[in-house]
Order: structure tokens, then sequence, then C-alpha cells
């Protein structure tokens, strides 16, 4: 990887020595922390100068404060966030890669699901709360089903493109090789479907976490949205403000986290093809 | 003929085109390969090698013709044939490290018979040491080698080869033909490859067929008669090897005319 990248020839450029002695890598990291300060700057400046109305926008410090105090009552609310999240991502992950590999592969299914699926797929979550109250009552089960109908269709339409697209010499040299039928599908197809099925996946995680933080919220069903919600009705900004900076934190970790994933175990992913000697 | 062990007989392939018209490829073109026979086939790119050596190993059905490999008709990939595609960026697994690669071709066998399979073919194809890395760790070359080693585990008794040295440089391509020349010498397979290098099909081969332009038929048969084994440095330089290559180039300048006067036709 680190060979492919054009890096300034160091020698060559004297005067920019400070610069050059970053990696690329430290470089983007220094600006990505940079990026951050500036914006807690501006966060903190519009909320003390008064700028925009300072009962509903606290300071950085402040959210701060607000995390502190409320620390074990965040982390309850984190945890049971992040259960419904685990518990409705697994159901679609499992769910997305099952039926899409299934609606990829046979045409009859395809043609069979097409219909419901462009019906189903445009549907809003949120609007599907009652139905889901009304089949599972209020709680993270709930909650979970919601999130799972949600992170569904980006990995079940992934997979399908996936498991549909495998390249004809790939096809081609497994047919040379006796695979058949279901290894054909778990030694080929679905190898090299993984990109685009992880993909799926990467989308569906962030689209989760945004689902379940929205349910609790508008559903009080508790996690970290019903501590937002409780916060802003006990009119505690700074609390309030402490939890919506939590959710983007657990966001982030757990976008991280499967991008790591994702590296370690699909690593020809960002390689490419290569076409030449 | 009973001898030969693949025969292909008037063999003819239609493509349909986006607009479902019929485009015939190739239209007739019979071949007999001998046990432990090594023949080429040249014809300028797009005259439909590919396309005839899908049909002639069972990856795709022939709209007419027959092949026919060990006495049985083929109607797919049958056991005791291996390609080795042009396209071996695509062809070999990126997710299975080049030992896993190449063991694919041994699938039948137990997993010792295997890995000592695997361990041989490698080393023939100068790739030990390689075991643990990945296709997209190595060059061109290396990972055409590794889908030749891949090819000879299952210990084939056709090796069909597409344009396999197409995409590597000059020297790599030599260094190939070699590794080539080598497997075929030790061992027993017969050898059909298509080419568009008419030195590297008289090197190689006991026969050459040259393609006429599309709608392909046989349009020469040429016997190379050059002694075994053969070297890059004494070989290309003998006076026969210049006559043969020279009356190959002929027969496939032959066909491009052709196909030049088939264009000015429409
Ligand atoms: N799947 C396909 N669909 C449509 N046309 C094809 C297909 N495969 C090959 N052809 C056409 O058939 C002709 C011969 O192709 P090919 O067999 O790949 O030639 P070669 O291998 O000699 O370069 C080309 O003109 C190509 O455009
Ligand atoms: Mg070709």
């Amino acid at each position: 990887m680190n060979q492919v990248r054009f890096a300034p020839d160091q020698s060559e450029r004297p005067l920019e020595l400070t610069r050059a002695r970053l990696t690329p890598r430290q470089r983007r990291t220094v600006r990505q922390i940079g990026g951050i300060l500036v914006a807690l700057a501006l966060w903190e400046l519009s909320s003390a100068t008064g700028a925009v109305n300072s009962n509903a926008l606290v300071t950085p410090l402040a959210t701060f404060g607000g995390i502190i105090s409320h620390m074990t009552a965040l982390a309850t609310a984190l945890v049971a966030t992040l259960e419904a999240w685990a518990l409705g991502i697994s159901v679609a992950v499992v769910a997305g890669i099952l039926i899409g590999t299934l609606v990829g592969r046979s045409q009859i299914a395809d043609a069979a699901t097409e219909t419901i699926v462009r019906m189903m797929r445009p549907l809003p979550s949120l609007a599907l709360i009652p139905i889901a109250i009304l089949i599972a009552g209020l709680g993270v089960r709930m909650t979970a089903g919601l999130v799972s109908f949600a992170a569904f269709w980006p990995v079940f339409i992934n997979t399908r493109v996936g498991v549909r697209q495998v390249d004809n010499t790939v096809l081609e040299t497994a047919a040379v090789l006796g695979l058949k039928k279901l290894n054909l599908l778990y030694r080929v197809v679905l190898p090299s479907a993984s990109p685009m099925i992880a993909s799926g996946i990467q989308v569906a995680i962030s689209l989760a976490l945004v689902v379940t933080v929205s349910v609790e919220l508008v559903g009080g069903t508790g996690g970290l949205g019903e501590f937002i919600l409780l916060a802003q009705q006990g009119n505690e900004p700074s609390v309030m403000f402490g939890g919506i900076i939590m959710g983007g934190l657990l966001g982030w970790g757990i976008s991280r986290l499967f991008a790591w994933i994702i590296d370690r175990f699909i690593p020809w992913r960002t390689q490419g093809i290569r076409t030449n000697a | 003929m009973s001898n030969s062990i693949l025969s292909i007989r008037n063999l003819r392939v239609s493509i349909q085109s986006r607009d479902g018209s019929l485009n015939e490829i190739t239209r007739d073109v019979s071949l007999e390969l001998a046990p432990h026979e090594f023949v080429s086939i040249v014809g300028p790119s797009g005259s439909g090698k590919t396309t005839l050596l899908r049909a002639a190993s069972g990856l795709r059905p022939p709209n007419g013709g027959t092949v026919v490999f060990n006495q049985m008709p083929v109607t797919e990939v049958p056991k005791g044939l291996a390609i080795v595609f042009q396209e071996y960026n695509k062809s070999l697994f990126p997710w299975l490290s080049i030992f896993k690669n190449v063991a694919m071709g041994a699938r039948d066998c137990s997993s010792h018979e295997r890995s000592e399979r695997v361990t041989k073919a490698l080393a023939q194809v100068g790739l030990s040491g390689f075991e643990t890395r990945y296709p997209w760790e190595l060059s061109g070359g290396m990972q055409q080698r590794a889908a030749l080693a891949r090819a000879m585990v299952s210990d084939p008794q056709i090796l069909m080869m597409d344009e396999p040295f197409a995409s590597v440089d000059a020297l790599t391509r030599n260094h190939l033909e070699d590794v080539v020349q080598k497997l075929w010498d030790s061992s027993t397979f017969s050898a059909l490859m298509v080419t568009h290098d008419v030195g590297e099909a008289v090197y190689l081969s006991d026969r050459v067929l040259v393609l006429s332009a599309r709608p392909s038929t046989v349009l020469a048969e040429i016997k190379i008669d050059l002694e075994r084994p053969r070297s890059h440095f004494e070989t290309k330089q003998s006076k026969r090897f210049v006559e043969l290559a020279a009356e190959v180039l002929e027969k496939v300048e032959e066909a491009g005319r052709q196909s030049v006067q088939g264009k000015e036709l429409i």
C-alpha cells in the first residue's frame, strides 16, 4: 500500500523539512484533530457570545460537565442503545445476506420479490412504530425490530448485486475447478461479493444507530434516545448535549471498529485488481 | 483418430449480439490433439480464439459440431482438463493465499497428498517460499506462474492456455515460455494454446494452426519439426525456426488481408 502512494521526495524539498517529516497518515491525523478543535472553538464562541440563543446551545465545557455529572445514567443508556442496536443489526445482516443471496442467485425469487421490495423499501422506519408497538409492545424488542427493518435494505441490496456481479473469468475459473452449487456459493460467489456486502453492512451500521436513537427518542423506549428526551424535558440542555455527543462518539467508534475488521478480513478490497506486471 | 485425446469436429460458435442477432464467430474448426502433443492456434485479436477455447473446454456449448475428450462428448468442463486464462489477475482468488489458490486445483486429493502436490507444483514454477502470500502481492508474471501451478496440481491430461503470456513484459514472457516447456517436457499432458504471437507458437508447439479471419476456419496447419528441448538463445536463431515462423506469419497475414477485404465489402 505505502509504496504505491506518492510521497514527496524529502531529499529534494529541504525548505519544507518540518512538514515532510510527518508521514501522510500522521499529517491526516493532525488535520483531523485540528478540524475538531476548530469546530469546538466555534461552538464555544457562538454559545458563549450569545450569538445563538444561549438557553438552547450550551458551551462545550458545560456539555462536558453534563456528561460527567450523569456518568452512570449515560452509561446505562449507552448499554441499552448498544443492545437494541446489536440485536437489530445482527438480524439485519443475517437476513440481508441470506435473502440477498437467494434473490441474487435465483431469477424466480428475484421476480417474485421485486414488487414487494420496491414497496417496502421506501417505508420510513419511524412510521412503523405504531405497528411495531402492537406486535412487540414497548421495549428493546420493538426497537430492535424497527432497526433490523431499516438496516436490512442496504445489506440485502448490496448482497443481491454482489452475488450477481461476480466476474465472468472468476466463474469460469470455478467451473474449470469443478466447483458447483454450495461449494461454488461459499468458496467463490460469497467471497467474491464480500467487499460489496461489507459496504452494505457499513452503511447499515450507521443507519441502524440513527434508527435506534430515533425510535428511543420518539417511543421513549429507554437508551440514549430517551436519555436525550428526558434531559430536554427536564430543561437540562448541557445533559442533553452530553447525550448527543455520546451518540456521535458511539457511531464513530462502531464504524471505525468495523472499518478495521474489514481491512483485516478483506484486505484486497482496497487493493483493486492489478492488471499488469 | 481414436488415438486422439481431444477431438474437435466442425465446431461452430455464434454469439448473440445486443440486438438479438446471431454473430458467427467460429464457422468450422476441426482439430485432433494427440496424447502429449503441443498444438497452438494462432489468430489475430478478435478472431475468436477465446470463444473457440471456451467451446472446446465445455465452458459454453457450441452451436454446431462436436467436442470429444477421452471418447466422451464434452458437455461441461471435464475432469482432466485444466485451463490457464489470459486474465490471471481475475483467475486467482484474492481471498486465498497462493498455497490455497493452487490447492484448489487438487480438491479431490487427501489433504496430505494435496499439500505435497502443491509444494511440488510451486517448486516447478519457481514460487517456493510464496505459499503464504496473496495473489495481489505478486507481480503479473508470478501470478501467471501460480495459475500454471494450480493447473498442474490437478495432474491434467490436457492443459489449455488462452494467451497465457500476453500481458507480461518480453523478458518475463521468455521465462514463462520456458516454464511451460519444462512442465510439458517433464509430464505427459497435451497442450492446446491460443495466442496471437507467432514466435511463441512456433517456439513451443509441435503443430501450429492458423485461423482465418472471423468467422474463423482453419486456414493452414504447419508442422513444427524443431528439435527439443528448445532454447530461446539457440532455437530462435536457427535457420529452421526463422523459416517456420515466416511461414506461419505469411498465413497470419493472409488471414489479416482477408479480414480487411471483408470489411471493405461491408
Ligand atoms: N460475451 C460476448 N458477447 C458478445 N460478443 C462477444 C462475447 N465474447 C466475445 N465476443 C466477440 O467475439 C469476437 C471474438 O472474441 P474472442 O473470442 O475474445 O477473440 P480473441 O480471443 O481471438 O481475441 C470479438 O469480436 C468479441 O467482440
Ligand atoms: Mg482472447
